[in-house]
């Protein structure tokens, strides 16, 4: 299955190749008319392969599988625009990890961009709720081997929207407001445990909610380089329950005590980009951090038995918060070939899950390690991760990825 | 628990800001230019995210649709990724 799938990637990168080589022999035979179409379709994309090695052998992860994983991903990308104002942008996402490949859009989207009037997209787009997910998701671009807590693939933040956004940027400010379609609340069919939790993840084979979600991003540049930028974020949602697990019932009260057939959600999110040359340390220092919460408020949660005895029912509060801030410092001002194209960075980062509901947890991270560009979009990456939580207590993982934009 | 979580975050964006102004404090000779030049904002807007690509990379076409994709991306102004744009242009040898 492993080796299966393998070369399926294989065949995907050289496809791509060969139709980047293709292109660029047919575009001598064809006219200037299709020539300005074609010339400007750009195929590009990234990828990663890495090994994580978790170092406590008695300690297996959430999904009971072995300690050791072998993560491999591949994202072509088809950028195409079509007219000064027209643009496609769409992604492709492979991901195999313990010997699983799944498959899916990335993002898919059409722009609409001019000068005075800023830019619409609409389709699948990356989320702008905060900046992890619409910028420093390429693991070429992320300069840790692995995602923060809570911002991994289905994790607790937005990584796509599916609807319309509005961009506009100035030199001290950058707005993005968008109406999507909300994500879903698990009414745990699959795992009775997880009951309640927000599925932000949008699998265009599923069916969707068909309640409408608004958000917008704020960014602030006050200064006259955009070295620093602070990001606030909004996003409200109308939040329909999944299909229910047999004697499952997740349900929403509101404050006056009636129930409804459906939850409003607020997300919040501050984020911080700092980038900066410093002299003195011959490099750069480059400051990343985000911190979301999210509030569905009081869900009531109910499960009876076949002959329809209540075995549980109680309520919590469904608040939840993820946040990291990474600090990397590359030496880029020095002589030394190799040292200059070094770095170091620390992350730290943490999940809090509703108190008191099934899948209530608290995590911590911190790790930490070193990187390596062989070119601006080729990156090598060592690190030691130490992941604590109430339930588990602590795991040691030391994680290595090397990661291609191309 | 939940304060003292609130405490931690506090501390954390409290730390960030502070870190801000001391980086911004140690001034550069390029923030003394007033008008940018396109090469002074490929250097400032790509490197924020990513490591500056060479101009070299992609033709006159190639960049203007790559350049489009990094607008809607970063949400970088209009006026200035025609200024980037020119420079990279200017400097890809096509």
């Amino acid at each position: 299955m492993i080796r299966r799938t393998n070369y399926c990637i294989w065949i995907i990168i050289f496809s791509f190749l060969i139709v980047e080589k293709g292109e660029a022999i047919n575009n001598d035979t064809i006219s200037k008319k299709e020539n300005f179409k074609f010339s400007r379709i750009v195929f590009s994309g990234n990828g990663y392969c890495g090994v994580d090695v978790h170092l406590n052998k008695s300690l297996k992860d959430s999904t009971g599988m072995e300690s050791t994983s072998l993560p491999i991903g591949l994202a072509p990308i088809i950028l195409w625009k079509l007219t000064p104002q027209l643009f496609i942008e769409s992604e492709f996402d492979f991901m195999m990890d313990h010997g699983m490949l799944s498959g899916e859009i990335g993002y898919a989207n059409l722009c609409y961009s001019t000068n005075k009037l800023g830019t619409i997209q609409i389709g699948k787009f990356l989320s702008p709720f905060g900046i992890y997910s619409e910028r420093y998701h390429p693991f070429w671009i992320n300069n840790a081997p692995n995602t923060p807590l809570g911002f991994a693939h289905e994790g607790s933040s937005p990584e796509s929207e599916l609807g319309v956004c509005y961009k506009v940027g100035s030199k001290h400010f950058t707005y993005a407001m968008y109406a999507s379609l909300s994500p879903k609340i698990d009414g745990g069919s699959e795992n009775v445990k997880n009951a309640g939790k927000i599925i932000f993840h949008i699998d265009l084979r599923e069916k969707f909610n068909k309640k409408i979600g608004l958000g917008a991003r704020v960014g602030i540049l006050p200064f006259k380089n955009p070295s620093i930028e602070l990001g606030l974020s909004y996003k409200w949602m109308q939040l329909e329950v999944g299909e229910h697990y047999d004697g499952t019932a997740v349900t929403h009260t509101h404050p006056s005590g009636e129930q409804s057939k459906y939850y409003i959600g607020n997300m919040y999110a501050v984020d911080l980009t700092i980038e900066k040359i410093l002299a003195r340390l011959k490099g750069k220092i480059d400051i990343k951090a985000q911190v979301n919460y999210t509030d569905v408020g009081t869900n009531n949660f109910i499960k009876t038995s076949p002959s329809g005895i209540t075995e549980i029912d109680y309520s919590y509060s469904n608040k939840s918060e993820i946040g990291f801030a990474m600090l990397s410092f590359k030496p880029i001002l020095v002589d030394n070939y190799i040292l200059k194209r070094s770095g170091i960075f620390v992350r730290g980062g943490t999940l809090q899950l509703p108190i008191g509901s099934l899948w209530y947890e608290t995590t911590y991270e911190i790790t930490a390690g070193l990187n390596y560009s062989f070119n601006w979009q080729n990156i090598l990456k060592i690190g030691y991760q130490q992941i604590s939580t109430a339930k588990k207590g602590y795991t040691n993982n030391i994680l290595l990825q090397w990661a291609v934009g191309f | 628990m939940g304060c003292r979580f609130l405490n931690r975050k506090f501390v954390m964006l409290t730390i960030c800001f502070a870190l801000a102004f001391i980086i911004h404090s140690c001034k550069t000779k390029n923030e003394l230019i007033i008008e940018k030049s396109g090469a002074q904002l490929w250097g400032e807007n790509c490197g924020r995210c990513h490591n500056t690509p060479d101009p070299t990379t992609y033709t006159d076409e190639k960049w203007e649709t790559v350049a489009m994709h990094m607008k809607v991306r970063a949400n970088i102004s209009s006026k200035e990724i025609v200024l980037i744009k020119e420079f990279l242009k200017s400097a890809n040898g096509d």
